[in-house]
């Protein structure tokens, strides 16, 4: 079927072309727009707790609208100097010309804006503009404030994921700009012509500018993380490069054999054009897998990955035999230098180097890996906070000079939202808040505790029983601000300011010591906010993630059974797969947790991996690197099916594949290298994770493990059942 | 072979280990605390003048009242106070002030407010609340602050000693807290009154009262606070607390000799009657108006009577609450004996909260230095 396609789009060339030019151009039309449906955050779902508390807060006291802060910092002057509130005051009033903002609540009605040590303070600009979409308008804000002498920074979520956005398109100008002519050399080192060179990258291209326009389209019903446009760039410029580097380099293998254009396509689709497609289902089911995840981060990069994925394999075997059809000859025009072709004895030479000693190179190699991969077991996962972002950033600049100035905790503080039935200040409502207060100021972890019964710890219960007897007559107005701030009828809310950061194993600690004191003592009470929300995120993620990854093993399983028509091979291909990944992942810990060549790849470690990564990894590589073993064994098997021993057939597999698989490799891991120079710490270990993993799994895995698995399982890799074996080729 | 089989199923067992290091975290429970206790039994005595200056307490305040004359003869109510409440570190201040003119029945006033963090406090009484200031120096007190068209800066020297009231200084308000409490019963005054005149000289006699501790609320019901100088040299204030249902739950008193010495009265050895009633226009609030203050064992028995009716205060926007305090003449059978400052909370029917989110009140201008 591949082979008479091969021949329509070899007949049609033209037609097809004209085609994809006409998509291209449309999609010039909308990828340069993406950036305005890609929507922050993206990390709450649907049942947390936190979420859930969150919810109820706004059932009972409404919605809290979004907010931006505006901080100011002088070593000069204290917050409460004249010249300081002048100075902001300055700066704040072109703000009241900005139509979305609703209110601006400043430091000096507000001791608790200003920090303890009186040089720092912010104003929270409330916005008419929902959370997700806050941070388009933090440049207007930005550009809007009138210049002072003290320091004036945006801060707050918005400002954050501004600042991820911006950065992150920064990385993406970048990445392509060293990702691409890198690219192109090494696409020129393995074909020596120009023209040859250029087909993987028109493709990866059209890959990259079509995948970006149907995100656009897609983002006007669905929504897209801004950390969307990254992945779907690499994967689009990686797979669609790659996948054309297969069929570019089979077309010549094919024309060496004396093919004419035609038929040369049209076997080139029937032997290439089907690995490709079976390893783009592969990276698709893996991708996919995404979507399985809740969050709205993952699943539109699981989304978006997906589209891009089946848009690079339609350019592979659509555009790419068109284009190859129309060159024919001339496919070797623009020649730089001449590499030799042809298939070489040195990989067959390896691989029965290897095939001769299978259990020790098995041994040795798997042990290898494992300590690769060893790193792994002391992985601690978290949520991302600013430290995602370097620190020449402002968002995370201002974030350091508010943890130090006001506390971590402050920045992002948890909360609970307890209920009683005899009212928020109820006689049974301030025995059980008074006494968890005191249970929570007394906790080293906790730096300070917001509530109408915390309002300083000297107040005892019979003070607070006194003070509260009659809400509507509370005698103590700062006592009577709190209630009106923390209460609504039979609703309370205590806001929780821990020492550590919101990520640290000792605030998501607190977060359960909470749950627990709740079960404890049946209070009808949740917990939300800062430790919260990444507790609960980090635990979701990885409840759902041992059922991404049994989706991703049995799926990308049972397409291997279907292309090799083998019990065993797949089974060998996902452990394989699985291995290089463990390599990759402890990698990742040894460079992102414990800060292992941080200097060179210009980062500070942040003590932990970030929570998404293995769940992106795991399902963007598990296809990618599935890649290499997917050619590499159709070719084994073409050899086996051609009568070749299991010996013999992965020699000539491996000698078939060799150079090619080598070629691909090096541009995708050129590729996923020039996203290590991205300031955003997530994309950088996606690049990083990638190259490694491919390398690993281009280098190791290919030439050493899996001839010695092939060798070690013999015959056993072709046995399949009868009804298996019907309808096979 | 066996064994090499297993290693990959050992890797995949190691990367599944992650979902459970995911989820490790270092959990510790929360402890179930006793109950914060306060007891004022091992506080150390009263100690002057270093007990004039803030105090990290829950509450304090240094409150200021009296009577002025000016050249012409024209004579003037005050009231200057300024309120410190500490709560957790963060110190939010509030201070009232107002003038009583009762030839021209005029009754102003104005509120302030300003904040600081306790680890700024000064050591000494130097506040500044929104541009208003207090001092203490050399055993005088001074103040300063302004009504939109009046500015009144006065220095203030005790001529008595500081009475210190209850014996030991302090009230036992428990279980609701305790509090140190003196007073400057008689101050001689002397400063300058700006008004629409330009300036004027004045002099007078004021009273200060100086209260701080760990107590928030003491008596739901309010409270009334009188206070008299008597011509003949003699002083005595008293403070009645109600609580939730107008009860009176707290009552003490305090009778300065002219020589200085004070001495505590109990209840029943003093005996305060309202005679009337007054009806705030603006706020809708009832409260006593002239009363009949006796002292059997001083032989006093005189009525005080309010030198303007209308010396309410609405205060919502920097303390939260309305109240009367006024300036008032005391009257016996022979004539004008004395005058005194009486302050009635609790009678507006219901209290107001701050809005804490912007502790709002009067855009006031902050003070360079302040604690």
């Amino acid at each position: 079927m591949l082979e008479n396609l091969g021949r329509f789009l070899a007949r049609r060339r033209w037609y097809v072309i004209g085609l994809w030019a006409l998509l291209v151009a449309l999609s010039l039309l909308l990828a340069p727009r993406v950036g305005s449906v890609l929507r922050a955050g993206g990390f709450s779902a649907a049942g947390l707790e936190s979420e859930i508390a969150f919810a109820r807060y706004q059932e009972d006291f409404g919605s809290p609208g979004s907010a931006v802060s505006v901080v100011f910092h002088s070593e000069e002057l204290a917050a409460t100097d004249p010249a300081f509130v002048e100075a902001a005051r300055t700066a704040l009033h072109p703000l009241t010309g900005l139509d979305y903002v609703q209110q601006v609540l400043p430091f000096w009605d507000n001791p608790s804006q200003v920090a303890p040590r009186g040089h720092t303070a912010y104003v929270a600009v409330v916005v008419d503009i929902d959370d997700e979409r806050a941070h388009r308008i933090v440049p207007d804000i930005r550009a809007a404030l009138a210049p002072i002498e003290i320091e004036i920074h945006v801060s707050g979520a918005a400002a954050f994921y501004e600042d991820i956005q911006s950065t992150s398109e920064n990385d993406l100008r970048r990445a392509e700009a060293i990702g691409l002519p890198f690219a192109l050399l090494a696409l020129l080192l393995v074909f020596g012509s120009l023209v040859a060179a250029g087909v993987p990258v028109i493709s990866g291209g059209v890959s990259v500018i079509v995948g970006l326009a149907a995100i656009f389209l897609l983002g006007q019903v669905a929504s897209f993380s801004i950390f969307a446009l990254n992945v779907v760039t690499l994967v689009g410029l990686g797979l669609g490069a790659d996948y054309s580097l297969f069929l570019v380099s089979r077309f010549r293998e094919e024309r060496a054999r004396g093919l004419s254009p035609e038929d040369a396509v049209a076997v080139t689709l029937a032997t290439a054009g089907r690995a490709v497609l079976f390893s783009g289902l592969a990276v698709m089911i893996g991708l996919s897998s995404l979507t399985m995840f809740e969050f709205m981060m993952l699943r539109s990069i699981g989304i978006g990955g997906t589209v891009v994925t089946v848009i690079a394999v339609l350019a592979a075997t659509t555009l790419v035999p068109a284009i190859l059809a129309v060159l024919g000859p001339n496919i070797d025009r623009g020649r730089v230098w001449r590499p030799r072709f042809g298939v070489r004895d040195g990989w067959a030479r390896l691989a029965r180097f290897v095939m001769r000693r299978a259990g020790l190179v098995f041994l040795l190699v798997g042990l290898f890996l494992l300590l690769m991969g060893a790193p792994l077991l002391r992985i601690r996962v978290n949520a991302p906070d600013a430290g995602v972002l370097t620190p020449d950033s402002e968002s995370r600049q201002v974030y350091d000079l508010m943890s130090r100035e006001f506390g971590v905790g402050h920045i992002a503080p948890s909360f609970i939202v307890a209920r009683f039935e005899g009212g928020a200040l109820g006689p049974e409502g301030i025995d059980a808040l008074y006494r968890l207060g005191i249970a929570l100021e007394n906790d080293p972890r906790v730096a300070r505790v917001r509530g109408p019964l915390n309002l300083d710890p000297r107040i005892t219960l019979d003070e607070y029983r006194l003070l509260y007897a009659d809400p509507d007559r509370i005698a103590d107005p700062y006592a009577a601000g709190f209630a009106a701030v923390f209460t609504r009828g039979h609703t309370v809310v205590m806001s929780i300011e821990p020492r550590a950061p919101a990520a640290s194993p000792e605030a998501r600690g607190l977060v359960d010591a909470l749950r627990e004191y709740r079960d404890r003592h049946g209070l009808d009470l949740l917990v939300g906010g800062g430790a919260a929300g990444l507790s609960d995120f980090s635990d979701r993620l990885y409840e759902d993630f041992p059922k991404a990854v049994a989706l991703i093993l049995l799926v990308s399983y049972l397409v291997l059974l279907a292309l090799f028509r083998s019990i065993l091979l797949p089974l060998k291909a996902v452990f394989m797969n699985t291995l290089s990944l463990a390599a990759s992942f402890g990698m990742l810990v040894l460079v992102f947790q414990d800060g292992w060549l941080a200097g060179v790849f210009r980062f500070e470690p942040l003590g932990y991996v970030e929570a998404t990564l293995p769940v992106l990894m795991f399902a963007l590589l598990f296809g990618l690197s599935m890649d290499y073993e997917v050619f590499l064994l159709v070719r084994v098997k073409e050899a086996h099916d051609s009568g070749s021993s299991n010996t013999e057939a992965v020699a000539l597999g491996l000698e078939r594949s060799g150079r090619v698989i080598t070629s691909a490799a090096t541009v995708v891991i050129v590729v996923s290298l020039a996203f290590v120079t991205a300031d955003i710490v997530l994309i950088k270990a996606v690049g990083l994770g990638a190259a490694v993993a491919i390398f690993i799994d281009a280098t190791v895995v290919r030439t050493l493990l899996v001839p010695a698995t092939m060798k070690l399982l013999g015959e056993w890799n072709w046995w399949a059942p009868g009804w298996l074996c019907r309808g096979a080729r | 072979m066996i064994n090499q089989q297993r290693l990959p199923v050992l890797l995949v067992t190691a990367l599944f280990a992650l979902t459970l290091v995911a989820c490790a975290r270092d959990f510790a429970p929360l402890a179930d605390a006793p109950p914060a206790t306060t007891s004022p039994a091992a506080l150390p005595p009263i100690s002057l003048p270093a007990d004039h200056a803030p105090h990290h307490n829950l509450s304090e305040w240094w409150y200021f009242t009296g009577h002025l004359t000016d050249d012409t003869g024209g004579e003037y109510g005050f009231e200057f106070v300024i309120f410190q409440a500490d709560r957790g570190g963060e110190i939010a201040y509030a201070a009232h002030f107002a003038i009583t003119d009762p030839a021209a029945g005029e009754f102003a006033y104005d509120q302030r407010t300003s904040f600081a963090h306790g680890s700024r406090q000064a050591a000494g009484l130097d506040l500044c609340v929104g541009g208003w200031t207090l001092g203490q120096a050399d055993g005088a007190f001074a103040f300063a602050a302004q009504l939109p068209d009046r500015k009144l800066t006065l220095h203030l020297s005790p001529v008595k000693p500081a009475a210190i009231h209850n014996r030991d200084g302090l009230l036992d308000f428990a279980p609701y807290g305790w509090s140190y409490y003196y007073s400057y019963t008689r101050l001689d005054v002397s400063g300058e009154l700006s008004g629409a005149g330009g300036p004027a000289e004045v002099h007078g006699r004021a009273w200060m009262d100086h209260q701080w501790g760990d107590f928030i609320s003491v008596g739901a019901g309010g409270w009334d606070w009188f206070s008299l100088q008597l011509d003949d040299g003699r002083d005595f204030t008293a403070s009645v607390v109600r609580g939730e249902e107008g009860r009176i739950v707290l009552e003490y008193a305090t009778f300065v000799s002219a020589d200085g010495v004070a001495l505590h009265l109990e209840a029943g050895e003093f005996e305060i009657e309202a005679l009337d009633e007054w009806l705030s226009p603006a706020t809708g609030a009832v409260y006593p108006s002239r009363w009949r203050l006796v002292i059997p064992d001083e032989a006093i028995d005189l009525e005080l009577r309010p030198a303007l009716a209308d010396q309410e205060l609405d205060a919502r926007a920097t303390t939260g609450n309305i109240y009367w305090e006024g300036a008032v003449l005391a009257v016996g059978e022979e004539g004008a004996r004395g005058r005194g400052y009486v302050e009635l909370t609790g009678y507006v029917p219901t209290a107001t909260a701050l809005s804490l989110d912007i502790l709002t009140g009067p855009r006031a201008d902050l003070c360079s230095g302040l604690p």
